[in-house]
């Protein structure tokens, strides 16, 4: 059904287009399959501008995952080219809420238990390092405020402000405070997590009382848009968080939080790079991944262009929201803290248009590199064994737990059921009275996305539905009014020859787009599955050349013509870049 | 018997073809993850652009509300240490950004809230307030506020 809506809205005349995050409901989204995801398509519920879907994880759990809208559609409709449709639920206000709500507090719940695992996983790592004779990994944050290279005269200044407020017996008493608290703790799993913040803690203090500069490998250097000179509002405002941050680490050393430290050296560290800021009238910033991600391998790499593309348009945005933070009145430290991911973001992006390495990096991130703390407990070697028993069995015991609340099961527990059952469960029996109908997770074939969204749309109050087009889609609507021609049409129904699309290895080998026809797909799919063939023919020889790459796209290009032959579409072509905002119509 | 040999049969053969998305395979190629990463922080970007000078309604702000309401609802429910308490909204706080969550008024109100959504009852919230003798009388009073103005 949502076929035929969808390209009455493609080539309708273009009234303005809604937008799904103006609608600030509910609705569940189904979103087309392609390969490298999910052939049966995925499965996703809308609440406000918040999109929650449920995914494979590794170790067979099932993992609830948060993105905002704008970036949900980017990914699926513009980068994975995959026609997104939306049922927008006729619901009630208090019961979007109360939804919100209940997703809000499934996906703290599971980052909670993830996080535990986290944790004892580290404290089985630091006992095996003692029991190797070896110095523990390194600690989170540490690496902020390493010792060595002399006084810093900003951080001077803060030990200052700290012997003003609290003495200056204050800090000696605090470190030696701490260093005893850390011994008294040993090698007990149990303490695991108290020891490395208790460790954390005590160096920060060491930081503060010695003066330690922020370690010049966590500041971003100050290059291109980095290097870009503050305005005179930016430098009174640079001075104004400095205050801020050096007020922030005096609350801190007053905090009884178990997990001060951390805190404690960012607030430190911020208030040197503020400081330095105003100083030099150039923006100086912690770098929110220093030692964070995986570099990416070359193969999976973007080209340079599109590097310099997307930091391009970073760069835009930055220039643009800077003047916000820096010439702030107050300071706002989620605010403070997205200036420095776009900017360490930014300078990945730059690094690699320059034809450097580029990592994984993730939307959150906050800066703390690690260092390596020397510590070792007064305990026995037969102590340390049993240590390391029980954190073995601790562990084991959180991974049944997760084991017992998350274990993915492709029909009974997948991306569908588990958030059917919390929608039910937000409502608590009144799903009905709330939606139209309740939906029992799982039901016959409405596992599968597909099958559940068509379900649901019949079932509940559905306000209207809402088709956001693939960017191939949307771009060749485009392109075909403005040229409607026969050799135009053909043109952009061959991978080759298309203006829009580009052919990428990952996508497979492939000849024509049968995404958007029918009553031809066998035809071009047995067509499709010709050319991977003899693609395959030359892969196979050119294997020991390019690493059997061609070799691969063809295998995949004959498996995914083959649902083509059936009336089945599948694949649909990827695309390395597309503009940040991608199109959406109603 | 053969037809539904054969239908089992056919459910079994495509059942992996209708799994879930692996994290991992969601966004086709770690290029466009990081890409996914810019595009978000953008967003953030434009949104404090547009909200600055606004007034309330922040939506990061109301994100950072909720999830500190449902973690104080969740820990109360589920139960455990102070320190455990405290590290929890720490790890919440630390998604949004937040590492000096204390000396956010919002973190209080939410926390308030979140007992209330867990049922905490008034005699209860006064007995928890009561044993917090180190604790600030005005960070109490937020966390009242919160508990008050929650539905």
């Amino acid at each position: 059904m949502w076929r035929a809506l969808l390209w009455a809205a493609l080539f309708a005349c273009a009234a303005p287009a809604a937008r799904a995050e103006e609608a600030g409901g509910l609705a569940w989204i189904y979103v087309e399959a392609n390969t490298g995801g999910s052939s049966g398509g995925h499965l996703a519920l809308l609440v406000r501008d918040t999109v929650y879907h449920v995914q494979q994880a590794p170790e067979g759990l099932f993992q609830l995952e948060r993105q905002d809208w704008r970036t949900f559609r980017y990914l699926y409709a513009g980068l994975q080219n995959r026609t997104l449709v939306l049922a927008h639920l006729d619901v009630a206000e208090p019961d979007v809420e109360q939804a919100h709500d209940r997703m809000a507090r499934a996906y703290v719940a599971q980052r909670s238990e993830l996080d535990r695992r986290e944790r004892l996983v580290l404290d089985r790592a630091w006992i095996v390092a003692w029991r190797a004779g070896e110095d523990p990994p390194p600690l989170q944050g540490a690496g902020l405020l390493p010792p060595g290279a002399g006084e810093d005269p900003h951080a001077v200044r803060l030990r200052e402000a700290v012997r003003e407020r609290f003495g200056a017996e204050f800090l000696p008493r605090e470190i030696a405070r701490a260093d005893a608290h850390a011994r008294a703790l040993g090698g007990a799993p149990a303490h695991g997590i108290e020891l490395r913040e208790t460790l954390l803690l005590r160096e920060t203090l060491r930081a503060l009382d010695a003066g330690w500069p922020v370690a010049p490998d966590a500041v971003l250097p100050s290059e291109g848009l980095l290097g870009e000179p503050l305005a005179p509002d930016e430098v009174a405002g640079t001075e104004r968080l400095a205050a801020a941050q050096r007020d922030a680490a005096l609350e801190l050393l007053a905090s009884e939080r178990p997990d001060r430290g951390l805190a404690l050296a960012l607030a430190a560290a911020r208030y040197q790079a503020l400081s330095r800021s105003a100083e030099r009238g150039v923006p100086v910033l912690l770098d929110a991944y220093a030692g964070v991600g995986q570099p990416i391998p070359a193969s999976d790499r973007s080209s340079a262009a599109t590097w310099t593309r997307r930091a391009d348009e970073l760069a835009a945005v930055l220039r643009g929201g800077r003047p916000h933070v820096l010439g702030a009145k107050r300071w706002d430290e989620a605010r403070y803290h997205l200036l420095e991911l776009g900017a360490g973001l930014w300078r990945e992006y730059a690094r690699a248009a320059a034809g450097g390495p580029v990592r994984k990096l993730p939307r959150t991130s906050l800066p703390a590199p690690a260092r390596v703390v020397a510590f070792r407990p007064d305990a026995t070697p037969s102590g340390l064994a049993g240590a390391e028993r029980d954190a073995d069995t601790a562990l084991a015991a959180q991974k049944q737990r997760l084991d017992g609340l998350y274990r993915y099961g492709v029909v009974r527990r997948n991306c569908v059921t588990e958030i059917v059952r919390l929608l039910n469960d937000a409502f608590e029996g009144e799903a009905a009275r709330a939606l139209g109908a309740e939906l029992e997770p799982g039901a016959g074939f409405d596992f599968i996305p597909f099958a559940f969204f068509d379900s649901a749309t019949s079932r509940l109050r559905v306000e209207r539905v809402e088709i956001v087009p693939s960017y191939r889609e949307h771009e060749l609507a485009r392109v075909l009014a403005e040229d409607p021609a026969l050799p135009r049409r053909l043109g952009e129904s061959v991978t080759f020859t298309s203006s829009i699309y580009t052919p990428r290895w990952r996508d497979g080998t492939f000849l024509f787009f049968t995404d958007d026809v029918f009553w031809r797909r066998p035809v071009l799919g047995f067509a499709n599955l010709g050319f991977a063939a003899g693609s395959g023919v030359v892969g196979v020889l050119a294997a020991p050349l390019d690493g059997a790459r061609r070799a691969r796209a063809a295998g995949s290009g004959l498996w995914y013509s083959l649902p083509e032959l059936a009336f089945f579409n599948i694949r649909k072509g990827t695309f390395e870049w597309v503009p940040s905002e991608t199109p959406v119509q109603e | 018997m053969l037809r539904q040999f054969f239908g089992v049969s056919l459910l079994v053969g495509v059942l992996p073809l209708l799994a879930c998305q692996v994290i991992s395979a969601s966004i086709t190629s770690p290029s466009d993850w990081v890409s996914g990463t810019g595009n978000s922080i953008s967003g953030s970007f434009e949104g404090l652009s547009r909200s600055s000078g606004s007034g309330g309604g922040d939506p990061a702000k109301l994100a950072y509300r909720r999830d500190v309401r449902a973690f104080a609802a969740h820990f109360a429910r589920t139960g455990g240490t102070q320190p455990e308490f405290l590290r929890g909204i720490g790890a919440v706080a630390a998604e949004h950004g937040v590492t000096h969550w204390e000396s956010q008024a919002d973190t209080h109100r939410a926390i308030g809230e979140g007992l209330r959504d867990a049922g905490i009852d008034s005699a209860q919230l006064d007995a928890l307030t009561s044993r917090a003798t180190a604790a600030d009388p005005a960070v109490l009073a937020l966390v009242r506020e919160g508990y008050a103005s929650a539905d």
